[in-house]
């Protein structure tokens, strides 16, 4: 990328990290599942990032919902039951 | 107004400046010694550093004031700072916010504007309003407005004239101002800077810097070269003095970096948006284009060389602020993330976006099975089954997972009820059943012959089999097969549908997956799962240490399991447990083993 080679003009070290980086900022981009669908040749680290944060904060609110809806569950059951017991161990 | 020192004070950033403050600024007769010394501090005259006006500036007011001291200091005997008395408030408010080396740029500055006869002082002059304008940034859009209303003061010294400059830059106007050669880099440094005239202030309280620093960068973009310069000379102001944008360029970009750095930081931290950054990059082109082709004729080759080269560099700077500033959000998403480096941090923010995201499926599966798993429920569809699977939000595995996985969220409540023979997903069940069907193949030849004839459900034997065909992989990469085969193999357990087919189906799943029995339906079943998970367990090279080391125990309830479960899942995956507590899973996975 242009931009790591400038970088490394300015800092020969950067250069390393900046392919690690790289390689996990694919490797996050992977993960994420809008990018990996419409997988671009090239998306930018800036929208990796991005889509990152988004997506996590998805998931967050997913979770919660889900352990709402646990929560719920849990309550409507016996609390001996099995059912009970796993959606115990699902809330944690 | 009283434009003394003891007016900084009080003024904050809204202290207009009065034009002689500008006139004061711009001190071509006073020596380079005189500007660089007499810093106002906040009601000290500091020797101006560059590294100190970047502190001192660090603070508006305070960076407002030393401005306008210097200004008023060095302006004292010069003449033509008159026409400048009418610099515009907003620009001397943009000048004042602007942490500037305010010597430097003010020189150059000046003997830009005010001169017009010497090309080098320029970058002063633009490093002053480049300075602020990087500092503030205000947003083309934003400063421009404000700026017109300066550009056409009558008043409009030289200085203004030069500012009047970097508005109409900012807006694309072309600059015609005969100090051009010297105002093109001012201009161009101006025009982010010119938007601080009035827009400056607003924008600095507006944006909260976190468009100036891409604003200003644009801006300077804008100008292209001259912003480039204009930036250096910002940074580098104290060097600026008569240092031609080429060569100031370099040290200037140095110097930028600190006080842009650390008016970037706090803009940065404010600023959450991407718009500005579009916004910024949109007219940053814009505006090099514009600029380039206005300059063309009146740039050497090397001036242009060297501006291309800052405006690369510029660019450069502002996309890796930009990836910056998104780490450190992504950053603070991340619990307990106490990594600083970059490489670290990422690393981390894999783990836990893959810890997240099982902890979402094993949730919604399990929302989506305990309802199923009342004892005598029976699931008497296989679509149902199926229907379940890939109803379950698979978090990002295989579907577009928000809309789907939030709707199978919604539905899976109601659905799991009714859930009998309707079955919407159908497309999906093949993505599911696909991948597992590999393991099931290649497991299925390993030879778990033991643990299928345990269960003696060829549902169950699959998923067996698939779970220890998977588990061997594990690692990050299969966080989709295990997610997947998780997916099939629960949907395979619900088809069994009777509760206790479904124990019996995550002892099996337990024993595949942790080599250790899962919990016990009957002691019987136990002890063949300890058998077999020793089997496995050989067989995969795993001890019982799999997973964390300790002995697995015979769970008591099924909720043991699915807790282990997913907690070998992360452990195999090698995330740490963002999500689960260690005390948790230690207690799950310390079952004692049934005795018969």
């Amino acid at each position: 990328m242009s931009s790591r080679r400038s970088r490394s003009r300015q800092s020969g070290v950067s250069r390393i990290s900046d392919d690690q980086i790289a390689d996990l900022v694919s490797k996050l981009q992977q993960l994420i599942p809008e990018i990996r669908n419409r997988r671009s040749d090239k998306v930018s680290a800036s929208k990796v990032l991005q889509e990152t944060c988004n997506y996590i904060r998805n998931l967050h609110r997913e979770v919660d919902d889900l352990s709402d809806r646990l929560s719920e569950l849990l309550e409507s059951t016996d609390s001996d039951s099995a059912q009970a017991a796993i959606i115990r161990s699902l809330l944690m | 107004m009283n434009h003394y020192v003891p007016d900084f004070y009080e003024m904050e950033e809204d202290y207009l400046f009065p034009a002689s403050v500008f006139s004061r600024r711009k001190k071509p007769t006073v020596g380079e010694e005189e500007i660089m010394e007499l810093q106002w501090q906040d009601g000290q005259v500091v020797v101006q550093r560059p590294s100190k006006k970047t502190a001192v500036v660090g603070s508006g007011g305070s960076g407002v004031a030393e401005q306008v001291v210097e200004r008023e200091i060095r302006s004292g005997g010069n003449e033509e700072q008159q026409q400048h008395v009418f610099m515009q408030e907003d620009e001397m408010v943009s000048w004042l916010q602007c942490p500037l080396d305010d010597s430097s740029y003010e020189r150059d500055l000046y003997t830009d504007l005010f001169c017009s006869a010497p090309p080098p002082p320029t970058p002063i002059a633009t490093v002053a309003p480049p300075r602020v304008v990087s500092e503030i940034r205000p947003p083309p859009a934003r400063s421009r407005p404000p700026i017109p209303p300066p550009t056409q003061k009558p008043e409009s010294s030289t200085r203004v004239q030069n500012f009047v400059h970097f508005s109409r830059l900012l807006r694309n106007e072309p600059i015609s101002k005969p100090s051009v050669t010297t105002s093109t880099v001012v201009e161009s440094n101006e025009s982010p800077m010119v938007a601080p005239g009035s827009g400056i202030s607003h924008t600095l309280e507006d944006n909260g810097s976190k468009q100036v620093n891409r604003e200003s960068v644009t801006a300077a973009a804008g100008g292209e070269l001259g912003a480039v310069a204009c930036e250096v000379t910002v940074t580098s102001s104290p060097d600026g003095s008569g240092a031609s944008f080429s060569a100031s360029a370099e040290p200037h970009r140095h110097q930028r970096s600190a006080p842009s750095s650390a008016a970037e930081g706090r803009k940065r931290k404010a600023r959450e948006a991407d718009d500005n950054e579009g916004q910024s990059e949109d007219i940053e082109f814009e505006f090099g284009d514009a600029k380039k082709q206005g300059r063309g004729g009146s740039m050497s080759s090397t001036t242009k060389r060297s501006r291309a080269a800052e405006v690369h560099n510029l660019s450069e700077r502002r996309r890796r602020d930009r990836i910056n500033e998104k780490m450190r959000a992504l950053q603070e998403l991340i619990p307990r993330c106490n990594k600083s480096d970059k490489a670290s941090m990422l690393d981390e923010a894999i783990e836990y976006l893959k810890s997240l995201q099982l902890q979402v499926q094993m949730m919604s599966m399990g929302y989506g099975t305990v309802p199923m798993m009342y004892p005598g429920s029976v699931m008497p569809n296989p679509a149902v089954a199926a229907q379940m699977g890939p109803r379950f939000p698979m978090p990002a595995f295989h579907v577009q997972h928000d809309p789907s996985r939030i709707q199978a969220h919604n539905q899976s409540g109601p659905t799991l009820n009714s859930l009998v023979a309707h079955n919407p997903n159908q497309p999906r069940i093949p993505n599911f059943v696909d991948p597992y069907q590999q393991f099931i193949v290649a497991q299925h030849n390993a030879g778990k012959p033991s643990s299928s004839k345990e269960v003696g459900n060829p549902g169950n034997k699959q998923l067996v089999a698939g779970r220890l065909g998977l588990l061997p992989r594990t690692r990050s990469d299969s966080v989709d097969h295990i997610g997947s085969n998780w997916q099939n193999g629960i949907s395979q357990l619900e088809q069994q549908c009777t509760g206790t087919l479904m124990r019996r189906a995550y002892i099996k799943l337990c024993f595949c997956m942790f080599g250790t029995s899962g919990p016990e339906t009957t002691r019987i079943e136990n002890q063949k799962n300890r058998k077999k998970k020793n089997q496995i367990q050989q067989r995969q090279g795993k001890k019982n240490t799999f997973i964390t080391g300790k002995r697995v125990k015979a769970v008591k309830h099924d909720f043991d399991i699915l807790s282990m479960i997913l907690r070998t899942l992360l452990h195999k995956i090698g995330h740490r447990n963002f999500l689960i507590t260690h005390q948790l899973m230690y207690k799950t996975l310390n079952f004692d083993e049934q005795k018969s």
